[in-house]
């Protein structure tokens, strides 16, 4: 076409009044096809599809490479491992029926289950099974603990078994396994029930991580059906599933799960009030003040339309001290009087109240939260806080400085609240804080380089046990290595964690909680941290669900839930 | 062909410039293998990642592996051959491969999928949201802006001018926001509409992909008031001043009527300003509709953007940079041509 006849078609199609009319009726079709088009169509399915919505991005489905929460639900829905917890987070027999541990303590004999089936599925979504034998164990837990894979689960086995892994795990029959020690683990059963615990079919040896990643294949409950990157992850029901419920009927009860990508939380909590999802997790700062009152109870508005379970979880909320060096730059916080003037300083049922609602207890029994430290003893009262810490302020080489030397707060942006209140109050004590906002990945980065003073952080238990705190200050570990940020060292404290993580004196005994009740008075004492609260969990569901519960490690079990619209 | 040819120059000096600073922005977010591992994660499972990732490497020797792996003539040893997903024809000598290939973006570090294909699809739901959105800018916005031209001085004229302007000062995330908000949540009983999605979601027992035309409206809408509100503006003063023109006034006095002269003689005069802000303005739709797609969840460029970097997913990142650039160029060059074709007193140089 020319410009002239461009301009000959402009002049006989384009500019006259229909134009006008046509653009508008255009619009008004698409306006009205869109809204008639808008019915959500899932709704209406007799089906018992359980919805629920994750604001943080799932990006593999590999059990060796989950390390959100988001992931972590996922995978769990699809894999079992040799060892489940129960509700009060004990082991209890999952794919293993039952185990021996050698009188050595450096032997586990795991018997498996003989009814348990892998469900594969091909591309045109059909079926086939193939039965769960020794040799995919000894496969699923080689991998993770290969240094080759690099999998961020390569912890759990660190300094436990031999590097040579063909004389550690060993499948001796179909149905028995064998884990070979060489220190006694007094938490593996623990760590066997985390996802890197998880038991994948052999025949994953031979595909891309990147397969494995997008195309899991496990022994659970449900099954991959689709996952399309940010927009919905379906899991069907797997019908081969193992286990039945008291009545001899199979599990799980539900037909499908669909789980959204919805990033911002406060929308997809309107989207929950609205019914778009049955179950919704965790709150945020934009609506937990709509939605609870003080003493974390829903409001009477939201009571009627909702339920809410509030369980205590095995997070520990802090503010950490770097007790290192810094180059050409006095560490202030080496000096313990002001550790524990700034510890003491904090009214934490107070900032527990007015910053959280009540979801939480106040930090005031150490590191370790109370549930998994049953010999806890409380420190301080909240009533005196302020008398000691004005006294151990005054003790403090910092409290003797004319001028107040500055000390660096980092955090992320939505702790920023509540770092100004303690800003605030170790203000009024006389420490000069300044708070600086980082992003998660940068403040990560700085604490376990050594490079933050004092930072807020959280530590949520990758196992049940009270070790898993404790690691944080075991010399060891000093960060990069390990979790240690605060550099902290203390001998006694390090025989004490030593002796807890072997189980000297017996893995269940009391001896050991004696040892977990001695370490955690020792770092109360010492104060390289200041557990700030220790955190509950809120699960939000509509009225028709029925069988959803959860447990202190915030487990999502959805095996027994059922919808009662 | 000569101007062709150095434009192609300029944009190749301006990918290699982007990649440059991508690669020296990127020494200051947190390293890659904080965001990939757990908070038990030692020392050496770190040392692994960041190995396997290539990022042990010094930064000059990425950016040289990095400029490889885009360059269509390439050089690769057979191993890291082999861990590419290369596509095009290789010539091997001893245990080098020389390969004439497409621009190689990598895998993505959190998902591990190639990149290309991930912003491929990102770009065709950027793609059509951009279009609708600029559908509905020219489709209301023309017809607002000669019609205030039309009624200048008026009421009419001064009320469209002020939503305009109104229109103009709203960023698109305060829009997309609000849309969303009010359709999407307050009025959902009446609209029906969501506040969020994508173009098209997967049923509830995962078998199949349903195109959701109407998650489009809000997006669209909520991007495209801003172009709406400038074409408003800048049709009414085009054709203000093309009304006063002597060839309105000839054409009538010979008869036309106010509608003929306005549509037949002094809009298509009033279009070149206009194909110039389109082209500008759907370039900028393409590339900027990040806070749009973010709020409502649309699944294109901008929200796979800003994900990646909130994750320190570098390949994406870059990908999505050079992508955009790209974009930004091939459009830019379009609207060039297509202005020089549409007035003949405009020569390109």
């Amino acid at each position: 076409m020319t410009r002239k006849d461009f301009f000959r078609w402009v002049d006989d199609k384009f500019i006259s009044k229909g134009v006008i009319l046509l653009s508008f009726t255009g619009y008004l079709l698409f306006t009205v096809l869109g809204l008639g088009g808008c019915k959500n169509v899932d709704k209406k399915s007799p089906q018992q599809i359980f919805r629920y919505n994750e604001d943080v991005s799932v990006t593999t489905l590999d059990p060796a490479f989950v390390k959100s929460q988001s992931e972590i639900w996922i995978v769990s829905q699809i894999y079992n491992g040799l060892v489940d917890l129960d509700a009060q987070l004990r082991p209890v027999p999952a794919l293993a029926q039952r185990w021996e541990l050698s009188g050595d303590q450096l032997a586990y004999t795991f018997h498996l289950r003989r009814d348990v089936n892998f469900c594969f599925v091909d591309k045109l979504g059909q079926l086939s099974q193939r039965r769960m034998v020794a040799s995919d164990v000894v496969y699923s837990l080689s991998r993770i603990a290969d240094p080759a894979l690099a999998s961020p689960g390569a912890w759990i086995f660190a300094g436990k078994i031999d590097s040579q892994l063909n004389r550690v795990f060993l499948a001796p029959n179909d149905s028995t396994f064998v884990l070979r020690l060489t220190k006694p683990a007094a938490s593996l059963l623990g760590l066997l029930s985390t996802n890197f615990g998880y038991i994948l079919p052999k025949e994953f040896a031979a595909k891309e991580k990147s397969e494995i990643s997008r195309n899991p294949v496990g022994t659970g409950p449900f099954y991959l059906r689709r996952w399309e990157e940010e927009i919905k992850l379906v899991l069907r029901k797997n019908p081969h599933y193992h286990e039945k419920d008291e009545q001899r009927n199979p599990l799980p009860y539900l037909d499908a799960i669909n789980v959204s990508f919805v990033k911002n939380k406060q929308t997809a909590f309107m989207q929950f009030v609205a019914g778009e999802y049955d179950f919704f997790n965790g709150l945020e700062g934009s609506f937990k003040d709509e939605l609870l009152s003080d003493h974390a109870t829903l409001k009477p508005e939201y009571a009627a339309k909702m339920k809410a379970i509030i369980t205590p979880f095995l997070n520990t909320e802090y503010v950490g001290y770097y007790l290192g060096d810094f180059p050409n730059q006095t560490n202030w916080l080496q000096d313990v009087h002001l550790r524990k003037a700034l510890f003491y300083a904090v009214d934490k049922p107070k900032l527990v109240r007015f910053f959280r609602n009540g979801l939480g207890d106040a930090g005031d029994r150490g590191f370790v939260p109370p549930s998994l430290n049953e010999l806890a003893q409380k420190e301080a009262e909240s009533t005196d806080g302020w008398t000691n810490a004005v006294a151990e302020f005054r003790k403090s080489s910092y409290a003797q400085q004319k001028q107040k030397p500055m000390i660096l707060l980092s955090t992320t942006a939505d702790y920023l609240d509540m770092m100004v209140y303690l800003q605030e109050t170790w203000g009024r004590l006389g420490v000069n804080i300044k708070v600086d906002i980082q992003t998660g990945g940068m403040l990560r980065q700085l604490r376990n380089e050594g490079k933050l003073m004092l930072f807020r952080g959280s530590w949520i238990a990758d196992y049940p046990d009270a070790e898993n705190f404790l690691a944080c200050f075991y010399e060891p570990y000093f960060s990069p290595n390990g979790p240690n940020y605060a550099h902290f060292s203390h001998p006694e404290f390090n025989e004490l964690y030593a002796n807890i993580e072997s189980g000297k004196g017996g893995v269940d005994g009391s001896v050991r909680s004696q040892n977990i009740a001695k370490a955690n008075a020792i770092l109360m004492d010492q104060a390289p941290v200041i557990p700030l609260y220790y955190d509950k969990s809120i699960r939000l569901m509509q009225p028709w669900v029925e069988g959803l519960t959860n447990d202190a490690a915030n487990r999502l079990v959805l095996k027994r839930v059922k919808l009662k619209r | 062909m000569k101007p062709l040819l150095k434009k192609s120059g300029f944009l190749l000096s301006v990918l290699l410039g982007l990649v440059l600073f991508i690669f020296i922005l990127f020494q200051a977010l947190p390293n890659a293998e904080e965001m990939l591992t757990s908070q038990r994660a030692d020392a050496k499972t770190k040392q692994a990642i960041v190995a396997e990732l290539g990022l042990d490497q010094p930064v000059h020797l990425q950016a040289l592996y990095y400029l490889n792996d885009l360059s269509p003539i390439a050089c690769y040893d057979t191993a890291s051959a082999k861990r590419r997903y290369l596509t095009g024809f290789a010539i091997r000598s001893g245990s080098m491969e020389w390969w004439l290939k497409l621009p190689y973006l990598r895998i993505s570090f959190q998902t591990k999928q190639p990149v290309g294909g991930m912003l491929f699809q990102a770009f065709v739901g950027t793609m059509i949201l951009a279009l609708a959105a600029m559908l509905i800018a020219l489709a209301v916005g023309i017809p607002l802006g000669v019609m205030a031209a039309m009624k200048q001085g008026k009421w009419v004229d001064h009320l469209i001018v002020g939503l305009s302007a109104i229109g103009i000062s709203m960023p698109s995330f305060f829009s997309a926001m609000l849309f969303s908000w009010l359709f999407g949540f307050v009025w959902h009983a009446y609209t029906n509409l969501p506040m969020t999605g994508s173009l098209w979601e997967v049923d509830a027992l995962g078998e199949h992909k349903i195109w959701v035309w109407c998650n489009m409206i809000l997006p669209a809408l909520a991007l495209g008031i801003r172009p709406l509100a400038v074409f408003v503006q800048l049709t009414r003063n085009t054709m203000v001043e093309m009304l006063a023109q002597d060839f309105v006034r000839t054409a009538k006095a010979k008869g036309l009527s106010q509608w003929q002269a306005t549509f037949k003689h002094a809009l298509p005069n009033a279009l070149n300003p206009l194909i110039t802000s389109v082209g500008g303005w759907f370039s900028s739709l393409l590339a900027g509709s990040f806070f749009t797609e973010y709020i409502f969840q649309w699944r294109g460029l901008g929200k796979v953007t800003i994900e990646a970097l909130q994750q320190s997913d570098f390949p994406v990142v870059m990908g999505a940079v050079l992508f955009t650039a790209c974009v930004f160029f091939i459009l830019h060059t379009l609207t060039e041509w297509l202005y020089v074709w549409i007035d003949p007193r405009v020569r390109y140089e």
